[in-house]
């Protein structure tokens, strides 16, 4: 859940720091600090806040420090963010960032406690530093492997000491990049903060740990064995993620979506064949003999495998289970599943290890991620990337809809492979499926009418999202994007449901969005909270007669099919929440208490 | 300036400006663009207004052009005066100021950039400058603007591409208002010019071309296309035959026994043939799916469209996402069309805007125009003016 920065080079460590840790922001923001080598001393800078506070801190102190320097951004998970609990932590002449968790920290905690040490903070990670401390006899690097071995829990940490030449990091479960300069090295926990200052990167693998001199890289594993670094460069840009005019990037994520779709999309279907094209790892015999499909995976994600489960049902006859990927190593796993894990990041570290569970029961896995060789990526027999492009904005948008088609892709193949469904069945819900893209532009067309409803609602004091169907799970990422960017308290519920018990939390002043281009059932639910008093922006099809005599408000989205309308309504829920959220005037990019990635169990 | 409409240029113009209409497959600003990049103009300022997401969606930061773009938003139509008024802040030494909606190459832009002159105003020779700010110069130097004069007359015309020192932002307060409503840049100038001072004419002999209403795209597109080299990174089936200059993008797929003539510009990850025929002038979009046995010729397919089996499209032009059932037949010729009370003589096929649906067994007179979103029955005989979110039956 946190962001961590290393650089030794030529130049003065502290604005190089302080620029990388910017660009590792949305991964948490609750505290920051870094430690710079200063006269054979380590100078540490710690502070509540944002970066932009520590570098203040920073100046204000006559911009201390020499060329080699490690720095944090973090989101509290063990510890109330306070400048005591914001890394680095030092021991001796030791300072080390952490991100990730020690698991076994109370135990550690309390033997170095006897062997005298004394602890500033209430975090896992001071523990670390202690450990290296304890292990060092003038060899950096050897110190950082005893640690290491006595920890158990994930981490990705950096280490440097006032009397080593060269800084340490190492990394398990949690992610860590290196930076090859021009006599300068980098590291950080993922690639776009490197970019301005090389292309040149080293993805490190799970139990290494590298030795970074400022003009050279030692690689080991923690057996001390040496390999090669294998060094790639990087050639998308870092510019696709800056704003471009917009004034949020969820804004401008959300305009994105008819182009991410297109990506996502791309080469993937052959309408000749009636069939989609998906590297696996899985023949069509082996597919033709699964029992069943779980899914796994949290938050937004989460929704979207919802939605993959009346897909898979309807397209290839398989039932399906969709697990929150927390809860689902407390649930039995059958054989002949494919297990799916689906995580933007491809980090998401309760994903990881339900994934790895598979892994142990020997069943098939997939993954569906935007990231393109994350963790998960080396976990799984096969995984199809949603090439959505970076996402900064916290709220998920353009890696749902493209999780969306990723899974309808899929449910296709399934449902192909199986011979669910005929190749002219197929070939007709792929020629419309290429016609969302041009839909989607369609309802961002209609931004000004969402943007009215928007500002209309703002001051509601708790939102409903009704659907039933495709559109159900849709329901629940309305009221999440709603509760995420804001904070406006909202429920998603299947629209049957609302009878059996939130119907009496509806007043004249919540208002109720009904999701209605998918069946008419709808209607009658409409109705039950009209009677309520409740105003009902209805969501609906172009032209639908109906709809108009029992909403208050309509949204009209293009005609398409039931199972596509999903992602459209996905569009307008979305521009509703970020409009809303911006008529309150609310940081949307970086919601309180929210990070990007959710690296911790 | 990307801030107008460009309504002439409707329907087209009904989801997207003007600015970002593609001709050789590009929107006419990324020419602009690039022709300011070749020339090492790398910091722009766009204003933009009308449809800005669809501008800001593709030029993002301006990285993929190797610019830098800072967007300034003008929210009413006020004019070119106005317009660049906002960028006053910015700017503290000698600029340039292009349309984003004219195709113009790099050797247009040095002959700006060349000029000697303080106040330059980029002047191209024509034989019909009707529809333009036409230029009385002597000895290169501006003595007179002449507004629009109407009838068709050969002489200078204003590309409305200029360089200023910033010195000219003193001069914008005192634009007087003009018929329109709005503040223009030439009212400016000729005020300028009755103050005596210098305003430089740079009659260039590079590109400038304009697309007056949506049918002039095709003359754009033909003259952007011929500046392109030939670049096959798709895939061309055993069978697809490709002469001539022609660009097949990534993850493309040509089937086989398609053929296509040059130029032609084919964008990314389209799905073409078996048996389709592209001929000169053309330009496929990105993700365009063409059916068997399909014909396209003289014409601009836009992104995300598909195209039936049998389907014949000739001198016209197709909007993005727009879907065509099979053998729609596009019938060229000589047309009138009446737009806004205005009656134009024109030659072409048939113009559809976004998203329009097409049934199977369309025959489009010459002429056509489809507005966005609507919708053909199968089997009818369109012509004259659709308009938007229509059905045809």
């Amino acid at each position: 859940m946190c962001g961590i920065v290393a650089y030794i080079g030529d130049q003065k460590a502290g604005p190089i720091l302080f620029d990388t840790l910017k660009r590792l922001e949305y991964r948490g923001y609750d505290s920051a600090g870094v430690a710079i080598k200063c006269n054979s001393e380590i100078t540490v800078l710690k502070s509540a806040g944002r970066i932009v506070d520590l570098e203040k801190i920073y100046l204000q102190a006559g911009s201390p420090g020499e060329s080699m320097g490690i720095g944090h951004t973090r989101w509290a998970t063990h510890g109330k963010p306070s400048d005591i609990n914001a890394h680095p932590f030092t021991s001796g002449d030791i300072a080390i960032v952490h991100n990730g968790i020690i698991e076994n920290y109370l135990e550690l905690r309390e033997t170095l406690t006897e062997m005298g040490y004394s602890f500033q903070s209430e975090t896992d990670s001071e523990v670390l530093a202690h450990l290296i401390n304890l292990h060092y006899k003038g060899d950096l690097a050897a110190a950082v492997v005893e640690a290491i071995k006595r920890v158990e829990g994930s981490y990705a940490v950096a280490v440097i000491s006032s009397r080593s030449p060269y800084l340490v990091c190492a990394r398990k479960d949690s992610p860590l990049v290196l930076g090859v300069g021009n006599g300068a090295n980098y590291v950080a926990s993922d690639i776009p903060a490197l970019l301005p200052y090389t292309r040149d990167v080293v993805r490190m693998k799970d139990g290494d740990m590298a030795l970074i001199y400022k003009d050279r890289l030692e690689i080991r594993d923690l057996s001390g064995r040496p390999h090669c670094p294998e060094i790639e460069r990087i050639l998308w840009d870092i510019d696709a993620a800056e704003k471009g005019g917009y004034a949020h990037f969820m804004l401008k994520e959300i305009h994105e979506q008819p182009r991410a779709l297109q990506e996502t999309i791309a080469g993937r279907i052959s309408e000749i064949d009636g069939d989609v094209r998906l590297d696996l790892g899985i023949s069509d015999e082996e597919i033709r003999s699964l029992d069943r499909v779980s899914i796994v995976a949290c938050g937004t994600s989460y929704h979207a495998g919802l939605l993959a489960k009346y897909l898979f049902t309807r397209a290839a006859g398989l039932p399906v289970d969709v697990e929150v990927a927390s809860e689902f190593q407390h649930l039995q796993l059958r054989p002949g599943t494919l297990l799916v894990g689906i995580t933007q990041s491809g980090e998401t570290a309760d994903t990881l290890v339900a994934l790895k569970r598979a892994r142990t029961c020997g069943v098939r896995s997939l993954a569906i991620t935007n990231v393109v060789g994350s963790t998960v990526t080396g976990m799984v027999g096969g995984t199809i990337y949603t090439r959505c492009g970076p996402e900064i904005g916290v709220a998920a948008t353009k890696t749902f809809t493209g999780q969306l088609a990723a899974l309808f892709l899929l449910a296709v193949r399934l449902g192909r492979a199986r011979n669910h469904i005929s190749p002219d069945q197929a070939r007709k819900m792929l020629v419309e499926f290429t016609r969302l893209p041009g839909n989607i532009q369609s309802v961002l067309d209609r931004r000004d009418q969402i943007k009215a409803v928007a500002e209309k609602y703002a001051g509601a004091g708790c939102y409903f999202f009704i659907g039933r169907d495709f559109l159900y799970p849709i329901a629940l990422e309305g009221a999440l994007k709603l509760k995420e960017i804001a904070y406006i308290p909202s429920e998603g519920y299947a629209g049957g449901e609302l009878k059996h018990g939130p119907l009496a939390l509806i007043t004249e002043e919540t208002p109720v969005v009904a999701l209605a281009t998918c069946g008419r059932k709808i209607q009658s639910n409409i109705k039950e909270v009209r009677a309520r008093g409740a105003d009902v922006i209805a969501i609906a099809t172009e032209g639908d007669p109906d709809i108009v005599k029992v909403a208050s408000t309509v949204i009209e989205l293009p005609k398409t099919r039931p199972v596509f309308s999903a992602l459209l309504c996905t569009v307008a829920v979305q521009l509703l929440a970020y409009y809303t959220a911006n008529c309150l005037g609310l940081p949307i990019d970086k919601p309180r208490n929210l990070a990007k990635c959710v690296t911790v169990e | 300036m990307a801030a107008g409409e460009g309504k002439r240029c409707r329907p087209l113009t009904q989801t997207r400006s003007k600015v970002m209409l593609p001709v050789g497959n590009k929107p006419f600003m990324e020419h602009v663009i690039r022709a300011l990049a070749a020339n090492g103009v790398l910091d722009l300022y766009i204003v933009v207004g009308y449809q800005k997401e669809r501008i800001m969606n593709h030029f993002e930061d301006g990285t993929h052009n190797g610019v830098n773009i800072e967007y300034l938003v003008q929210d009413e139509p006020l004019g070119t005066a106005h317009a660049l008024d906002k960028a006053g802040e910015f700017i503290d030494e000698p600029f340039l100021i292009f349309n984003g909606d004219n195709l113009v190459d790099e050797k247009a832009v040095r002959d700006l950039i060349s000029s000697p002159g303080e106040n330059v105003v980029l002047a191209a020779i024509r034989k019909n400058t009707g529809e333009y700010g036409v230029l009385t110069v002597e000895e290169n130097r501006v003595s007179r603007i002449v507004e629009k004069p109407g009838r068709p007359c050969a002489g200078i015309l204003n590309t409305g591409a200029y360089k200023f020192l910033p010195s000219i932002f003193d001069e914008l307060p005192g634009t007087p208002i003009s018929e329109r409503g709005s503040y223009e840049l030439t009212q400016t100038l000729s005020r300028m010019i009755e103050d005596g001072k210098e305003v430089r004419a740079e009659i260039t002999s590079g590109v400038w071309a304009d697309a007056i209403f949506a049918w002039d795209l095709l003359n754009a597109n033909s003259l952007a296309l011929s500046l392109k080299a030939s670049k096959i990174a798709g895939e061309v089936e055993v069978g697809a035959h490709v002469r001539g200059q022609v660009e097949i993008g990534e993850g493309t797929i040509l089937r086989s026994g398609s053929y296509v003539i040059g130029p032609v510009s084919i964008g990314r990850n389209c799905d073409i043939g078996p048996n389709v025929t592209i001929l000169p002038a053309s330009s496929i979009g990105d993700s365009v799916r063409i059916s068997s046995n399909s014909e396209i010729r003289n014409s601009i397919v836009m992104n995300g469209a598909r195209i039936g089996s049998g389907t014949i499209i000739s001198d016209s032009v197709i909007g993005a996402s727009c879907y065509l059932k099979d053998q729609l037949v596009t019938d060229s010729g000589p047309a009138i069309v009446d737009i806004e009370g205005e009656v134009h003589r024109a030659e072409f096929g048939a113009i559809l805007a976004d998203n329009a649906v097409v049934g199977s067994r369309v025959l489009m007179q010459p002429g056509t125009v489809v507005g966005t979103d609507s919708r053909i029955g199968s089997g009818a005989v369109v012509r004259g003016w659709v308009e938007r979110s229509s059905k045809v039956i």
